[in-house]
């Protein structure tokens, strides 16, 4: 990722969460629509909750070898 | 049958697949094309109604039957075989070929069925040709995959026939209908038969375990047909069943979860059939217009687009040899072609807007607004955002970025592009002009999915969500070794069945036989003299008069002693 590329993605997102503020969605999906901004936190965090969480899942539980099935 | 434009697609795939092998040689990968092609125009030739009945026995079965939600199905399983026939143009192995085309007879053939046992005839007729494409990869690892798969789907075949025959006894009917939610044991079977088929969590273990070993061809079948065919039985018969929201939300996020931890890149992608698949198992549970519209779409587009992903991801094994993200990267510069055809793909199952699965995704979380399934809608949009963060950045990054491998790649067959070009542009075309779609589905609901709010926030998310990658993006890095999944349930204790039912009946087997065996051999050495038994080892193995000759004159003797006393004593007296 150089430099060009991170300034568009900036303007990116500052774009959309300035449409946010200027077309705020109607609370038809919940209270949360209403909120501008609120789908960037919701990606971002969502994000890092699918990936904490199934790395943890799978640090704990489900990660094997791969001959696990072929072992006695 | 009617008029000639009246053909049934299915009859149309079955004489494909039938004469296929006897065409001469070189003809039969044009065969391949020809038959989907001639298919796709009967399902767009027949009239709305039934138009083939068969009598059997004190049954009429209706064997071709169309309306808009079948013609939808029936349109895309056609087009999908089409293209993954132009995918596997260079393949030379008739079996191979026959066997595509029969599994697609089996799911058009389902799409149109008017009755139950129509519709389980087509659906066992998928099964074989449908493992078969896992067993022709020839290694030892498919071999054994494409036996547990064939197994699960018999498995869910007898769930879907028990459940027929017994929903035909109690209620004399054998069209297909809509089945009210949980209103008896019968629609419970069938139901599970179906939920197996489109992998609904905890009955999906088959497809991450035998996809992902399928060959390179063979995937691009295999990820359209099964999983959308009971999609489409669900839409029809079980619409409104609220039990497949929760399944289909658990399903969204379970794939989510999985993709995380698969190092495989078609391990992955199959994760992502469950959770595309869980997005339209919701919509069929929701069963309002605007749901059953989703779902129909989604499955449509997603045809499209997950066959683009997975011919890509085959394309990276095809050219390369390897299929692990922990032994795959830095292809981007060799492979540029490849990777924008997959990034379509991508782009279209992570729902950027102007490619198809932003106009059918939304369609099917707006119907879980819709209906004030608030919690539901909140959880498929986040499983949207596992989605892009998979598909979307962690395959093409390990893949195509990631760390320089020195892989080189080999030449790509141009059928292969050609049918990766033509996927591409459904995606594209379907994503741009949107109302293509909307006017063949069943109902006639106005969506707009281009509206601000919805653009706004789809770019917030996709642009949130890339940020978070890129971030953490070590922390997704594909894991050498493997993820356990339900399979664990039967694989692992295959091994204690095996003790149990193989190991020690053989045991026991082993001890009777070598106890009958000796039995036996005494038996026979006392047969062949019956008289060692009683005079013990003086007597030889075989009987002979003359080891008794002795024992008979020392008789003789006393005989004519005894005789001779009872003489003398007669004398006397």
């Amino acid at each position: 990722m150089n430099k060009l590329r991170w300034a568009l993605l900036g303007l990116g997102g500052a774009l959309s969460i300035a449409a946010g503020f200027i077309f705020p969605g109607e609370e038809t999906h919940g209270w949360w629509s209403a909120i501008p901004g609120f789908f960037a936190l919701f990606g971002f965090f969502g994000c890092l909750l699918i990936i904490v969480f199934s790395k943890f899942l799978g640090k704990i539980l489900l990660y094997k070898r791969e001959d696990y099935y072929d072992g006695k | 049958m009617g008029s000639e434009a009246n053909v049934a697609p299915f009859i149309v795939m079955a004489v494909g697949a039938l004469i296929l092998p006897f065409l001469p040689r070189l003809s039969r990968p044009y065969a391949t094309l020809v038959v989907p092609l001639l298919a796709l125009m009967a399902v767009w030739f027949a009239p709305v109604g039934i138009n083939l009945t068969l009598k059997f026995m004190d049954y009429q079965l209706v064997l071709f039957k169309v309306d808009s939600l079948s013609r939808v199905f029936g349109t895309i399983f056609a087009l999908i075989t089409l293209i993954g026939s132009i995918f596997a143009f260079h393949v030379r192995e008739t079996a191979e070929q026959a066997a595509a085309l029969l599994y697609a007879t089996g799911a058009v053939g389902v799409t149109f069925a008017g009755d139950f046992l129509t519709l389980f005839f087509f659906w066992e007729l998928m099964s074989l040709p449908s493992a078969y494409l896992v067993w022709a990869s020839k290694t030892e690892e498919s071999g054994r995959a494409g036996m547990r798969y064939l197994l699960f789907h018999l498995f869910g075949g007898a769930l879907l026939l028990a459940g027929i025959l017994l929903h035909t006894a109690e209620t004399g009917r054998i069209l297909i209908e809509q089945l009210p939610p949980g209103s008896s044991f019968s629609s419970w079977l069938i139901l599970a038969g179906v939920a197996l088929n489109a992998a609904v969590v905890p009955l999906h273990a088959w497809l991450p375990d035998a996809y992902p070993k399928a060959t390179v061809t063979g995937a691009v079948f295999l990820s359209a047909l099964t999983t959308k065919t009971a999609v489409y039985v669900l839409l029809r018969i079980f619409p409104g069943w609220e039990v497949l929201i929760f399944l289909g939300v658990f399903m969204a996020l379970y794939g989510v979860v999985f993709a995380v931890l698969a190092n495989d890149i078609r391990g992955l992608l199959s994760y992502h059939i469950i959770s595309q698949v869980g997005y339209m198992v919701a919509g069929a549970g929701i069963g309002t217009q605007l749901a059953i519209n989703g779902a129909a779409a989604h499955a449509f587009s997603h045809i499209l687009y997950k066959s683009l992903l997975f011919m890509g991801a085959g394309s990276v094994i095809f050219t390369t040899g390897k299929s692990k993200m922990t032994e795959l990267g830095g292809l981007a510069k060799k492979q540029p072609l490849v990777f924008w055809l997959y990034m379509i793909g991508a782009f279209s199952i992570s729902g950027f807007p102007l490619f198809n699965g932003f106009i059918s995704k939304s369609m099917v979380i707006a119907a879980a607004g819709e209906a004030h399934h608030t919690i539901v809608w909140l959880l498929l949009t986040l499983a949207s955002v596992g989605t892009f963060l998979h598909t979307g950045l962690k395959l093409p990054y390990y893949t195509w970025f990631g760390e320089e491998r020195g892989l080189t790649p080999t030449a790509l067959h141009l059928n292969m592009y050609l049918a990766m070009a033509v996927a591409a542009f459904f995606c594209v075309l379907f994503g741009v002009m949107p109302g293509l779609l909307y006017d063949m589905l069943p109902f006639s609901v106005s969506f707009a999915p281009y509206t601000v709010t919805h653009l706004t926030e789809t770019a917030q998310i996709l642009i949130f969500t890339f940020v978070a990658f890129w971030i953490y993006r070590k922390k997704v890095a594909g894991e050498a070794g493997i993820a356990l999944d339900v399979d664990w349930f039967y694989r692992k204790p295959a091994k204690l069945a095996e003790r149990i039912f193989t190991v020690n009946v053989e045991a026991v087997f082993n001890r009777v036989d070598k106890f009958v065996e000796n039995f036996v051999r005494s038996l026979t050495a006392i047969s062949r003299n019956p008289l060692a038994f009683f005079i013990g080892s003086g007597a030889g193995r075989d009987y002979s008069p003359d080891d008794y000759r002795p024992a008979v004159g020392v008789l003789i003797v006393v005989t004519l002693l005894c005789f001779l006393l009872f003489a003398g004593w007669g004398w006397f007296v």
